[in-house]
């Protein structure tokens, strides 16, 4: 069996994906879970002329860098084509359905947020970023894995901290 | 992909993450087709593979049931899924319609939408490729005489194609890229007959063999200077075909540098051609060692002159009471993967010594791993008595 890779954007021409990464999972409110699309996440913003951004979402503020990736990743969309004329060899049954991945995207930088969320309490506190146009679209809890609790945090009582990256051992068989 | 900008603000997509000004900000939200998307995946990769798949040189291979291997024209890559516990967001670019997007009228922030949230990426770990399979394949139908006498009864044969592979239906079954599968048909002496590649059964090849040898004897050809049309031509009458009768000459000999260009001349190669005598008269089982000698030199061409350590990697010794005998044990019946080579080894042999073991291990090629590596992680290495010949035994 043979999968091929194609990029048909033709060469050079690979758009560049961009990817925001944070530690943790982005919930929606329960309200919201079954309709999250068009929904705003959060609001980024670059302060200044440096590579520094923030990601404020709900009532928390990270902080982040653009990071150049050392290697770059291409995004891969599986296609399934089917196939019109038949091998019929009598080797058995011989799937008509041709599976290709093309590569629609390349990506070379991510915005990185690996620090811990700063809450934001009121609207007159001065640790407030100064960022233009604020809506909130929805209220988003930001709820991560195990490790240790936000004390600074009262909004959050009870939650769970942020921790390093966590890489699951590398798995050997591909689901295509 | 359609991606439907959303009505909410400017869709600025990736552009706007990426190129974000100083003292501005932008909406990131998810995209109206978010979702599971789990016909996207993310691949990391050397920037040096970049023009390999650009130009249609990479595919993936191998059967459902195994792990899948990625290939580029010479090397190949096993895939493994690496996870993570962070929110990766992926930004698709923005479409062209929007870019016809009016910052200046439109008062919302512009909006990068997020499609996907990524489970993780997909990484390439160089490997050695896996070819003893195709050995398995080729060996179901060997050609051989009883074959090459049939003539056009290929009729019947083509409706029952059990064993026959074409170039394509191993590329379909086996995990290597295009040309360390030539390598390893190469390795085989396989070629290429109707269009099938084909290994020759063991009394083809020998009968081959000596049909040349007997020529060169007839004729009083010189074995370092043996004609190709001269040597094909005779075959030929001898009833073997043209491309097979070449295949021989590339199988045991290797061709001359002449500039003359009127015909190829080739010259005997030593070790190819003596290593074959050696295991057509071992084929019934050990023997001692004077025998051998006299058995194997009395096959000798004219004019070729071999020592019994040419055939390093294809027979062994062993001294039963006081006389040594000899027994056939080829490099090229051993599988190709480490962890099988050396079960192999150690089950004939507790114990080598390293001039005995190099033979056949030197081949061994695992990317990442040096020699001395190989024998690390494969091997116990004692010295029984300081100064004495190291031994190598199972971990």
């Amino acid at each position: 069996m043979q999968i091929q890779v194609k990029c048909s954007c033709g060469e050079g021409n690979c758009p560049e994906w961009a990817i925001v990464e944070l530690q943790g999972v982005v919930e929606a409110q329960p309200s919201f879970v079954d309709r999250i699309q068009n929904l705003q996440i959060g609001v980024l913003c670059r302060p200044s002329s440096q590579e520094n951004y923030t990601f404020t979402v709900g009532y928390h503020e990270l902080t982040g860098s653009k990071v150049t990736l050392k290697k770059p990743i291409l995004v891969l969309k599986k296609i399934k084509l089917q196939d019109e004329e038949e091998e019929g060899e009598g080797e058995g049954d011989v799937s008509s359905t041709r599976v290709e991945l093309d590569v629609i995207g390349v990506i070379r930088h991510k915005i990185l947020f690996k620090t811990r969320p700063k809450a934001l309490i009121s609207s007159k506190d001065t640790s407030y970023h100064i960022c233009k146009g604020f809506g909130f679209y929805l209220l988003l809890t930001i709820t991560c894995r195990s490790g240790f609790s936000w004390s600074d945090s009262l909004l959050f009582a009870g939650s769970q901290p942020v921790i390093k990256e966590k890489v699951t051992a590398p798995s050997s068989t591909v689901p295509l | 992909m359609d991606i439907i900008h959303p009505q909410a603000g400017c869709s600025g997509g990736a552009e706007a993450v990426l190129g974000l000004q100083s003292n501005s900000s932008i909406s990131i939200a998810y995209h109206p087709l978010f979702g599971p998307h789990d016909d996207l995946m993310l691949l990391e990769l050397d920037e040096k593979l970049l023009p390999e798949i650009l130009h249609q040189r990479v595919t993936l291979r191998g059967q459902p049931d195994e792990d899948a291997v990625l290939c580029t024209s010479s090397k190949t890559y096993a895939v493994k899924f690496v996870g993570t516990s962070n929110s990766v967001f992926l930004i698709p670019p923005s479409d062209k319609v929007s870019e016809l997007c009016d910052k200046k009228n439109d008062d919302s922030m512009v909006v990068a939408s997020v499609i996907k949230v990524a489970p993780g990426c997909m990484e390439l770990v160089e490997v050695a490729p896996k070819l003893d399979k195709l050995k398995l394949l080729l060996s179901q139908n060997p050609y051989s005489f009883s074959e090459a006498s049939e003539m056009d009864f290929s009729e019947e044969r083509n409706k029952t194609k059990i064993g026959l592979y074409r170039w394509y239906d191993l590329v379909e079954r086996l995990q290597a890229s295009d040309e360390e599968l030539k390598l390893g048909l190469q390795s085989l002496s396989a070629v290429e007959i109707d269009g099938y590649w084909r290994i020759l059964d063991d009394k083809y090849m020998n009968g081959i063999l000596n049909m040349l040898l007997h020529n060169v004897i007839l004729n009083d050809w010189s074995i370092n200077a043996l004609n190709e049309d001269d040597v094909l031509g005779t075959l030929e009458t001898d009833g073997f075909p043209r491309n097979i009768a070449k295949h021989c000459l590339q199988v045991y000999c290797s061709k001359v540098d002449e500039g003359d260009g009127v015909s190829c001349k080739w010259k005997l190669e030593e070790r190819r051609v003596c290593g074959h005598l050696a295991r057509e008269i071992l084929k019934e089982g050990k023997m001692k060692m004077e025998i051998f000698m006299e058995k194997w030199t009395r096959k000798f061409p004219d004019g070729m002159h071999a020592s019994f350590d040419i055939l390093e990697g294809e027979v062994l010794t062993e001294k039963l009471g006081v006389e040594t005998w000899v027994y056939s044990f080829s490099l090229s019946s051993l599988p190709s993967t480490p962890a099988e080579r050396f079960a192999i080894l150690f089950r004939e042999r507790p114990k080598w010594e390293w001039k005995d073991l190099q033979p056949y291990v030197r081949d061994l090629r695992v990317p990442g791993l040096s020699s001395e590596g190989l024998l690390l992680k494969y091997t116990r290495r004692t010295q029984p008595t300081m100064g004495a010949e190291p031994v190598f035994s199972a971990r």
